[in-house]
């Protein structure tokens, strides 16, 4: 596998990648605008989650493009942006968040997140530290998230055909893709001392982001209103 | 530091290999929730198909014992009441004004006769229907009036015991009756028992009642007959919210507990 890595041919499509996949952030939003779903709350979070993406993607890569020459890093946009998403991954999840004994995580997540940001700030070396503890953190908090869908569905068996539900579709994309990077961000700053290698392993980000969005695109495209379409079939 | 970069090839493919592990696991987990969820929508409806026809069991019990209550009452005033009441008839037929006076009175003893007999006809059936005891003094002393009459019928020994006299809902307490007189003709006609047990209790809002019989026991999914006093007693236990539980086994004898909130 390694001998892949190093091959020129092999990462040349790189830049493709991320091009790509950068593109595909703006694919909910447009079959939103295209199918007119975009009034329910889930369509919602999903365009909210999509364009706030797209923001921190401006931010954080082209900065970092534009400085990839030389030594600068894009490391702060991640300090600042990753707080408010971490509040959007949330939201997706107020179905069983905001209901029953735990819903006084709804509001005590997003809290500590940014208690946390804000400790790690100060004890791992200021802004300028890519917060690779804390984007693990973000990706751990995803996957628990995703999984704790599962379980609700599994808990409150409400519909048959799960897979016509967008939720299902935010909860497996969310989870491939925190499960395709949570080591990715951990292992970020080591990774980052030779950019030719952060770049071509990086590319895993690139396709399980294509896997999300199409995942949101899907979700988009289904109707929640249409609640017969779950329930079983007798 | 660590720089991966430098390390070994083989550690990076482990890096890779984890990562890729990982995408691969978060995908057989969604699709083992799929599974998973659809199977147990599987065994739900399976459980909600075998309550819908246990309910229905015991609608068809019920309504068989209904109709079969309602052959033995027609049975008992078309044998009883209604040939006493020909004969009656035939007797006051008899009656002429111009008559000797002697076979007049007579006739009239004959017919007073039958009328006495009929009124203790009369008492007997509305008795089985429902018996005044179970109406004035409650569930306690019915059931223990129903054992003594059984006792002193000789063949089997009833020990009846009771450590509360409290008063259940009236509907609770016929139905508890009529459990009881269900299983005691169910342990006379079939279980050639020696003895029965029959005991009430309650423990603060929790109401027992238990019969145990010494005789032959059963296999329940075996004998159609005795099943079907069983549902009927499950229909009627479960009518009254209460909570049914019956042990027997070929050579066994037979114990059934009734429990419910008073």
């Amino acid at each position: 596998m390694i001998d892949y890595l190093y091959n020129p041919d092999f990462w040349a499509l790189e830049w493709t990648w991320r091009s790509v996949s950068r593109k595909t952030l703006l694919l909910p939003i447009i079959v939103a605008l295209i199918t007119g779903h975009f009034r329910h709350p889930v369509h919602l979070k999903i365009i909210f989650f999509s364009g706030y993406s797209l923001l921190m993607e401006h931010c954080s890569t082209d900065n970092d493009l534009k400085n990839l020459f030389n030594d600068e890093t894009n490391s702060p946009w991640y300090h600042l942006l990753t707080p408010v998403l971490f509040f959007l991954l949330t939201r997706f999840f107020s179905e069983y968040l905001d209901h029953g004994k735990y819903r006084f995580l709804r509001w005590l997540l997003p809290l500590a997140f940014l208690i946390l940001v804000i400790l790690n700030i100060i004890s791992e070396g200021g802004l300028e530290v890519f917060p690779s503890k804390i984007v693990g953190l973000y990706s751990i908090a995803g996957i628990i998230l995703s999984v704790g869908y599962f379980l609700y569905l599994l808990r409150t068996l409400t519909d048959y055909y799960i897979e016509r539900k967008p939720m299902f579709w935010v909860s497996s994309g969310l989870l491939i893709y925190f499960a395709g990077n949570f080591l990715l961000w951990i292992g970020l700053n080591f990774i980052t001392y030779d950019r030719d290698f952060f770049y071509s392993i990086y590319r895993i980000n690139s396709i399980v982001t294509v896997l999300l969005y199409v995942f949101f695109t899907i979700a988009i495209f289904l109707n929640p209103h249409d609640e017969n379409k779950h329930r079983s079939p007798n | 530091m660590i720089v991966l970069a430098n390390l070994s090839g083989e550690y990076l493919n482990l890096f890779l290999a984890g990562i890729f592990g990982m995408v691969l696991l978060s995908i057989a987990l969604v699709v083992f929730f799929v599974v998973y969820q659809r199977r147990i929508f599987a065994q739900e409806r399976k459980r909600e198909e075998e309550e819908k026809a246990h309910q229905k069991e015991l609608l068809i019990a019920a309504v068989e014992v209904q109709e079969a209550e309602r052959r033995r009452i027609a049975g008992d005033l078309h044998d009883d009441i209604g040939s006493l009441l020909s004969a009656t008839r035939l007797y006051l037929r008899q009656l002429k004004a111009d008559a000797p006076i002697e076979k007049n009175t007579e006739i009239r003893d004959q017919a007073l006769s039958i009328l006495d007999e009929m009124i203790q006809n009369t008492r007997r059936i509305t008795h089985d229907l429902l018996p005044p005891t179970l109406e004035k003094f409650g569930l306690q002393a019915a059931a223990e009036d129903m054992c003594e009459r059984i006792n002193k019928s000789g063949g089997i020994k009833v020990n009846f015991r009771s450590d509360t006299d409290v008063r259940l809902d009236p509907k609770k307490e016929v139905a508890i009756y009529r459990v009881l007189q269900e299983l005691f003709n169910n342990t006379l006609k079939h279980a050639k028992a020696k003895t029965i047990d029959v005991s009430i209790g309650q423990k603060q809002d929790s109401f027992s009642f238990v019969y145990a019989d010494d005789g032959k026991g059963f296999d329940p999914a075996a004998i159609e007959s005795v099943g079907l006093g069983l549902r009927n007693i499950e229909s009627r236990v479960s009518l009254i919210g209460g909570n049914l539980k019956s042990t027997t086994s070929p050579g066994n004898g037979l114990t059934v507990t009734v429990t419910l909130t008073t």
